[in-house]
């Protein structure tokens, strides 16, 4: 995918920036630790790229609280919000 | 400027790799040249006597040195560009020049080794594969005037140094796409919550709703979770816009949340994904009509988008890649 939108873009004249991967769902459990320190910097070795240094940890009350909630998941997009905003 | 030979002029319309692999060798490397003065290059047909391991030379209108250099090579679907081929190109005096950029297009495709050479070294080779072609004739045709005086109607001021035909200059929204092959990765809380934050932060941000599932519909809208599913008569949504009813302006819809709005989705988008591989037609007029909204002042927003977040269904799909399209 990625070496699809490097090619169009020197074709066409479009600038398609990859931004980066954002982890998801994370807790601090072995699968999502081997995650970080070894499966996604293997992936973004292969593949190019970086990613945010937020994380988004798994909190299913994401799904219906409002935007600003006291709760972890909705301080996570905040962050994130920041980063884009001084990546942009 | 002469008129380009006209039996090119019916494959430049309808192009298809079968189609392109039907000509010689020698005629695929003219109708390449056919397609690049298409896209608004000044083209020279060198051939590899002159410049070793390239077919063709590409300038800006108006600027002398070479944009670009490219390997033409008319292979069948079972032969693959191989790696060689690539390093030749990469060693051509033509591209040695700093901003030059070396392409191989060819109407079959590159083995592994070929796409590694091209990533060697600080300068990539650009290779572009038979699909690839077709999607970028395709959106040539949807950029360009379709007549055989394309430069001369074109003005020198339309392209910038290194970007050339179909560059949106003056796009003003920013177009992020969120997009994973998976289902249940978070991407349309993604899109949610960083929309809602970016809107807190007081910029003005549009959703645009790809997925047929339309979670992210629902997400701004609770109330439709309790609905039954009544599909299209909930409220205009991107279905019309995929079935060339309404413009993608007409679609939009505030939500609670204030200085954001959105271009909602439904299930019944699923049914217009008839799968299969590109369809670049779909896919580029999306990404030129977002482009446009990104410059259009939108009522519900009380402006011009900051930013445009696209949530994409979990597959490469028509969507998935059309939203890919459209971010920039």
């Amino acid at each position: 995918m990625l070496t699809t939108l490097q090619t169009m873009d020197a074709l066409s004249g479009i600038k398609t920036t990859f931004m980066g991967v954002l982890v998801t769902h994370w807790d601090n459990l072995k699968l999502s630790t081997d995650f970080e320190n070894i499966d996604l910097p293997r992936a973004l070795y292969d593949f190019g790229g970086s990613a945010f240094p937020s994380k988004i940890p798994f909190d299913n009350r994401l799904e219906t609280l409002e935007p600003g909630a006291d709760v972890k998941g909705a301080k996570a997009y905040e962050a994130l919000a920041e980063e884009v905003l001084q990546y942009a | 400027m002469s008129a380009e030979p006209s039996r090119f002029a019916d494959l430049f319309r309808n192009p298809s790799i079968d189609a392109m692999y039907a000509l010689s060798p020698k005629d695929f490397e003219h109708f390449i040249a056919y397609v690049l003065r298409r896209a608004g290059y000044m083209v020279k047909e060198v051939g590899p006597h002159f410049l070793r391991g390239l077919d063709l030379e590409m300038r800006l209108p108006g600027k002398s040195t070479i944009f670009g250099g490219v390997e033409c090579k008319r292979f069948a679907s079972n032969q693959l560009v191989t790696a060689p081929i690539v390093r030749g190109v990469r060693g051509a005096p033509a591209v040695d020049r700093r901003n030059a950029k070396p392409f191989v297009i060819t109407t079959s495709d590159f083995n592994e080794a070929a796409h590694k050479m091209a990533q060697v070294g600080n300068k990539p080779v650009y290779l572009i594969n038979g699909a690839q072609l077709v999607r970028y004739i395709t959106y040539i045709q949807g950029s360009r005037h379709d007549d055989d005086d394309v430069l001369t109607s074109i003005s020198p001021e339309y392209f910038s140094d290194n970007g050339l035909a179909g560059s949106d200059k003056g796009h003003t929204a920013k177009i992020l796409t969120v997009a994973n092959n998976k289902g249940g990765v978070g991407k349309t809380m993604t899109a949610y919550y960083l929309g809602a934050e970016l809107a807190r932060h007081g910029k003005r941000v549009l959703l645009i709703d790809l997925d047929g599932q339309a979670n992210l519909t629902e997400r701004c809208f609770p109330e439709l979770v309790s609905q039954p599913n009544d599909g299209i008569e909930r409220f205009p949504n991107i279905v019309q816009y995929f079935s060339r009813m309404w413009s993608l302006q007409d679609l939009i819809v505030s939500t609670k949340q204030e200085r954001m709005s959105i271009i909602p989705s439904d299930p019944f988008l699923s049914l217009r994904d008839l799968g299969g591989s590109g369809r670049p037609d779909i896919e580029l007029k999306f990404a030129r009509d977002v482009q446009d909204l990104g410059m259009q002042p939108i009522a519900a927003l009380g402006g011009s988008p900051d930013w445009i977040i696209i949530d994409t269904p979990p597959a490469m799909s028509v969507f998935t890649r059309a939203g890919l399209a459209a971010a920039g």
